[in-house]
């Protein structure tokens, strides 16, 4: 990528070569500066007023004129600005339609390996299984820790993923009251930021845990299967970031795909 | 440069003043025309909001002056119903103007920070930042400038 002068220059010349000759090389110049431009992230906008600013030097000793091509520039620039902000739009649709495709990929691969998994003496069981599950869980809903319980109840937290550079996280999610909060849910839970800030309970764990002040989102999903709570999927969330129904139907999905695993499992076990 | 300026938003006619004061700021605090652009139709986008969904309301605009770079900050204030569901009032935003991206959801992305914060009944914030980093030359100028106002706490 060159400067944005370097841009600018390279477009001067451009268009003063076609304002002196014409002809299709000058046009084929035009094309490749239009890629050019893309590839160096120069808006619409930008190249508006470049392409004027060069058309206002070339005009000599008429201010007039000048002043007819500056207004134009400005008036193009402020009716382009829609066009900007729709093509930002796109870009963030593009980047999200990847981004699920890629998800939906994931969710198809962790669904193969559980539906492949359920014999009584299969060794992933169930740590190995709980950790895939803890993490792709908070990779797929962006979160910054996940752990997942297995059991009824107070259920053993089998796995917790973080980044690894970041500490505290597993004291966090194992503290007691935590768990007996968890322990009680036998519905999905989903709190946001302000949530949080008037919840006692994580108020109280605030107070006394560093990495607990910086949650702005907190979820939970049970895996129930008949009625039987087999586990439970934990998501936290930091930054200023909240959970979405989105991220919701993902981890509810998740825990319906390990439960049915679960209950597989368990009916491999009982035969075996 | 003025601490804040504030504009009232009551209807479409609104969006002229808020327009203007916003490029004046953004120029004043040194953004490109195209950047003053985007901020006036970020501005432009904000206003409109109020004067659909609410009615009346106040665009306030500040400059943000640090030692890297200096801001632009709107902050659309209005005691309109709030908004219930903020990630669908952003996803609306696109719906609403046949998936084109604009309304809020346009705002956001022309901005570098984007914030809504809303009670229900009790009205919205909306603030949105948008930044611009000091080139080499303004820094050295900003440190001159501090360290003559250090040397004149001294004497």
């Amino acid at each position: 990528m060159t400067s944005p002068d370097a841009f600018t220059a390279a477009y001067g010349d451009g268009l003063r070569g076609y304002l002196l000759v014409g002809g299709e090389g000058q046009l084929t110049a035009a094309y490749e500066l239009g890629r050019r431009a893309l590839a160096e992230g120069v808006t619409v906008l930008d190249l508006s007023d470049i392409h004027h600013d060069v058309l206002i030097a070339s005009i000599d000793g008429d201010d007039g004129a000048r002043d007819v091509v500056a207004a134009g520039r400005d008036f193009l620039r402020e009716a382009l600005s829609a066009f900007e902000m729709a093509r930002r739009g796109f870009d963030d649709a593009r980047r999200q339609v990847v981004s699920a495709q890629r998800d939906a990929a994931m969710i198809r691969r962790l669904a193969e390996l559980l539906a492949d998994a359920p014999a009584a003496d299969d060794p992933l069981w169930p740590d190995e299984v709980a950790r895939l599950l803890a993490e792709q869980a908070r990779h797929l809903c962006r979160a910054a820790s996940s752990a997942v319980t297995l059991g009824d109840g107070h259920g053993a937290v089998v796995a917790v993923e973080h980044d690894p550079e970041a500490g505290g996280w597993a004291t966090l999610v194992r503290h007691p009251a935590l768990r007996d909060r968890v322990a009680g849910l036998r519905e999905p839970v989903r709190l946001d930021g302000s949530d949080l800030a008037a919840d006692p309970l994580m108020q109280a764990l605030a107070a006394a845990s560093p990495v607990a002040r910086t949650l702005t989102g907190w979820m939970v999903v049970p895996m129930l299967g008949a009625g039987v709570r087999l586990g439970t999927i934990e998501l936290f969330a930091t930054g200023g970031r909240a959970f979405s129904g989105g991220d919701a139907d993902v981890a509810l999905h998740l825990a319906l795909l390990a439960t049915g695993a679960l209950e597989r499992r368990a009916r491999a076990r009982g035969e075996a | 440069m003025p601490d804040e300026v504030r504009v009232s938003i009551a209807s479409d006619a609104d969006l002229v003043p808020a327009r203007a004061e916003a490029r004046a700021l953004a120029t004043e605090l040194g953004f490109t025309r195209t950047d003053a652009t985007l901020i006036a139709t970020a501005v432009s986008e904000i206003a409109r909001n109020i004067v659909v969904h609410v009615g009346v309301g106040e665009i306030r605009m500040s400059p943000m002056l640090e030692d890297q770079r200096r801001g632009l900050r709107v902050v659309a204030v209005d005691e309109g119903p709030g908004i219930r569901d903020i990630e669908q009032a952003l996803e609306h935003g696109v719906t609403s103007h046949r998936g084109l991206g604009l309304g809020l959801s346009g705002a956001r992305r022309l901005m570098d920070d984007f914030e809504i914060r809303t009670l229900t009944p009790g009205g919205t914030t909306i603030a949105m930042t948008k930044w611009r980093v000091l080139d080499e030359l303004e820094r050295l100028r900003e440190d001159r400038r501090r360290d003559v106002r250090t040397d004149d706490g001294r004497r």
